[in-house]
């Protein structure tokens, strides 16, 4: 199966231009790659395919991801490089983790929201709790994401015991009234 | 490399069909399955063209298609290959008779609707599922996937249509005789024993329709041929395969254009078997001698 490693490798010039275009988009929000940080971007992206040992036939996923999470409050020049190959590494992982049963833009969708508005930035807890509990309801054969192509799924994987509102109400009846 | 690239595309439109373009990565894993697949389908055409110089369906030589006008007229060849597959076994199955021989009917009837079932033509076209248990006389394991099978089913009618000449009770009597628990424990060719028989039966110029050899018919093969050499006995078995394959008007018929061909293969094995039968004079157990 190495004999998929030197298409991995070669695809880098044609990458170079497609996150190019990308990161046009970024500028908005200030944040720039210099060309050394986009030719590591690169590097790590195919590192990535070859450790989770798999193969792209297009170009596409990492600018993707740098149009999808540019826009996040949570990133910043300081971060950008970093959270950018993270983000991508975790994008294959989880690819494999659900056995490709998921669509790319299911898992991105979910990725985006997560690190958004459940882990407030926070990247080892998106992959290591949120993107886990969701790679296991798919492997159990939960479907639910594939209706809201992987948004919303917060309070189904959620583990942690949170407010309730009404037993809150009653609560506060019993103390103060 | 060169190949891998070239391939690339058709696996691209491989991975679009299967995930209406909703992936654009796969595992190394299913990206071999798949060079795997159009590699076996190409190869499937090429062996069906290369009887005629021409591809009739395209209006290039052949030496001229690209490798994905190749892959596209050798999965219609695949699925070509399928329906013969299924238009056999329902030959096969058709007044079947199993011998009560549990790996015949096993592999027959019960593997062969699952191959049907799951066999995937298009993404898992090398992988012909079964086992096949129950061996024909003669079959190329080299080859794989549908085009495998339908050297099986095909050799397996002929077999079923010679071993028709005989009634079941006969042909169940001989298996009985190898073998008193034949039904649970017979792991060999049904055909291949009554071809045996058979051969016996001409070599003493008898009918072969009792199958059936007395000691009397064993001593006179022993004392016609004991001291005949592999070579004249290689020629012997030659001559009776071709007696039996002609005489009976069997194999004359269409759909059979094969069928002398696929018997005359069993000459080599006959003259052995004969060969060292008569050699160490161990003909009344070789041939089940009938007191």
């Amino acid at each position: 199966m190495d004999q998929f490693l030197p298409l991995i490798q070669q695809s880098t010039s044609y990458s170079l231009q497609e996150i190019t275009q990308a990161l046009e988009g970024a500028q908005q929000f200030n944040l720039s790659l210099t060309a050394q940080e986009k030719e590591a971007l690169i590097l790590s992206r195919n590192n990535s395919l070859t450790t989770h040992r798999r193969l792209e036939l297009s170009d596409i996923i990492l600018p993707t991801i740098i149009q999808r999470f540019s826009s996040s409050q949570y990133i910043n020049n300081d971060n950008y490089l970093d959270h950018l190959m993270r983000l991508t590494d975790m994008f294959y992982h989880f690819k494999n983790a659900t056995m490709d049963h998921v669509t790319d833009i299911e898992l991105i969708n979910f990725m985006e929201e997560q690190f958004n508005n459940v882990c407030y930035g926070d990247l080892d807890y998106l992959e290591s709790t949120c993107l886990e509990r969701f790679a296991k309801a798919v492997r159990s054969g939960k479907d639910n994401y594939q209706s809201t192509e992987g948004r919303n799924l917060y309070e189904d994987l959620s583990e942690e015991k949170r407010w309730d509102a009404d037993l809150y109400q009653d609560v506060l009846k019993e103390l103060f009234w | 490399m060169d190949t891998l690239q070239s391939l690339l595309p058709i696996i691209e439109m491989m991975v679009n069909k299967q995930s209406s373009m909703e992936s654009t990565s796969i595992t190394f894993e299913k990206a071999e399955q798949y060079m795997g697949a159009i590699l076996y389908t190409i190869e499937v055409y090429n062996q069906a063209a290369s009887s005629t110089k021409t591809d009739t369906t395209s209006l290039l030589p052949i030496d001229e298609l690209s490798l994905r006008q190749q892959y596209e007229l050798g999965v219609n060849q695949v699925l070509q290959l399928l329906k013969d597959c299924q238009i056999l076994y329902g030959l096969i199955v058709d007044d079947f008779s199993d011998y009560r021989l549990r790996i015949y009917r096993e592999t027959l009837i019960k593997g062969f609707p699952e191959f049907f079932k799951r066999y995937d033509p298009i993404y898992n076209p090398k992988d012909h599922l079964l086992t096949l248990d129950y061996m024909p006389m003669h079959l190329d394991t080299s080859k794989q996937g549908v085009v495998l099978i339908k050297d099986y089913l095909t050799w397996i009618h002929y077999e079923k249509s010679f071993l028709s000449l005989w009634s079941d009770p006969q042909i169940m009597d001989l298996l009985e005789r190898v073998m008193p628990h034949y039904k649970t424990d017979y792991m060999d060719n049904i055909c291949y024993r009554v071809l045996i028989n058979t051969a016996a039966c001409l070599m003493v110029g008898k009918s072969p329709s009792s199958l059936f050899i007395t000691p009397e018919d064993a001593q006179k093969i022993q004392s016609d041929y004991g001291n005949h050499s592999e070579s004249q006995i290689h020629e012997l078995m030659g001559y009776l395969l071709d007696q039996l394959t002609t005489a009976y008007g069997l194999f004359a018929t269409k759909g059979y254009e094969k069928a002398a061909t696929y018997f005359m293969k069993q000459q080599t094995n006959l003259t052995t078997h004969f060969y060292y039968a008569l050699k160490h004079k161990s003909l009344s157990r070789f041939l089940l001698v009938q007191l």
